[in-house]
């Protein structure tokens, strides 16, 4: 019973792992692409959209099993972001840049997640009207 | 560069699993999603402490960009706090935001205050 639930556990830490391993490659590499600041606003966007359209399809849509929530929500979106570089970046910036930034990556990611719940309600609108 | 983003990945997995014990340990305070908070903060200090400390090569891509950057998100912030203001909390909606930003913000100062001889 015991060797079971230490198995679960095991398994749940290995997937989280797995999505950890690839969100914090592709922010890596994304965030690359563009000066430090704006590839953490960039990388921080992305993952607050795909985060918000992963959760509220959980909600809306149906059925997200707990082990996919588990890989793409805190493996590998949770790794894709990341506060603490918006924050060393943010607190070695002049004030108003500063100010700026974390107003920019505030305001995006708020916008991000409602836009992966925009497109939620979309898709739940179109099946329904299919009558599906 | 084949190593380095190898570095980054296994940093990374190591800072998920992390991230998940160590939020997941924490319940929610008065509405605010203090393992969040928590995980931001500490992984905020500890960045700040490595940057101004000049970590250079392999523990660089191991630590500060895979481990700490995956330990802290602005993913699960920012869904955390979208969902309090649908809830109709808008005041914790903006006491998360300003916990966040400030507390971390607050840890960075700190690291700065050890770890840079004036």
């Amino acid at each position: 019973m015991n060797d079971h639930i230490f198995k679960d556990r095991a398994l749940e830490l290995l997937t989280i792992g797995a999505g950890g391993f690839c969100g914090a490659i592709s922010r890596y590499l994304i965030a690359g692409l563009f000066e430090p600041a704006p590839g953490t606003l960039v990388v921080n966007v992305l993952g607050s959209i795909l985060l918000g359209f992963l959760m509220y399809s959980s909600e809306y849509l149906g059925y997200v099993s707990p082990r996919m929530r588990m890989f793409f929500g805190i493996g590998f979106l949770g790794s894709l972001t990341t506060f603490s570089t918006f924050t060393v970046q943010t607190f070695q910036m002049p004030l108003i840049e500063a100010g700026f930034n974390i107003f920019a990556n505030l305001t995006l990611t708020l916008a991000g997640v409602f836009t992966g719940r925009s497109i939620v309600i979309y898709l739940v609108k179109r099946r329904e009207g299919n009558g599906i | 560069m084949v190593s380095e983003i190898m570095l980054v990945g296994i940093g990374g997995s190591i800072g998920a699993i992390l991230r998940y014990l160590v939020s997941g340990a924490i319940p929610k305070v008065n509405g605010i999603p203090a393992g969040t908070l928590a995980v931001n903060s500490i992984g905020s200090f500890i960045l700040a402490a490595f940057t101004f400390t000049s970590v250079e090569g392999t523990l660089r891509f191991f630590i500060s960009v895979g481990m700490l950057g995956s330990f802290t998100t602005f993913s699960t912030f920012a869904f955390e706090s979208f969902k309090l203001l649908e809830e109709g909390e808008s005041r914790y909606f903006l006491l998360n935001i300003a916990l966040n930003v400030v507390v971390c913000l607050c840890a960075a100062a700190l690291a700065h205050l050890i770890f840079v001889p004036y």
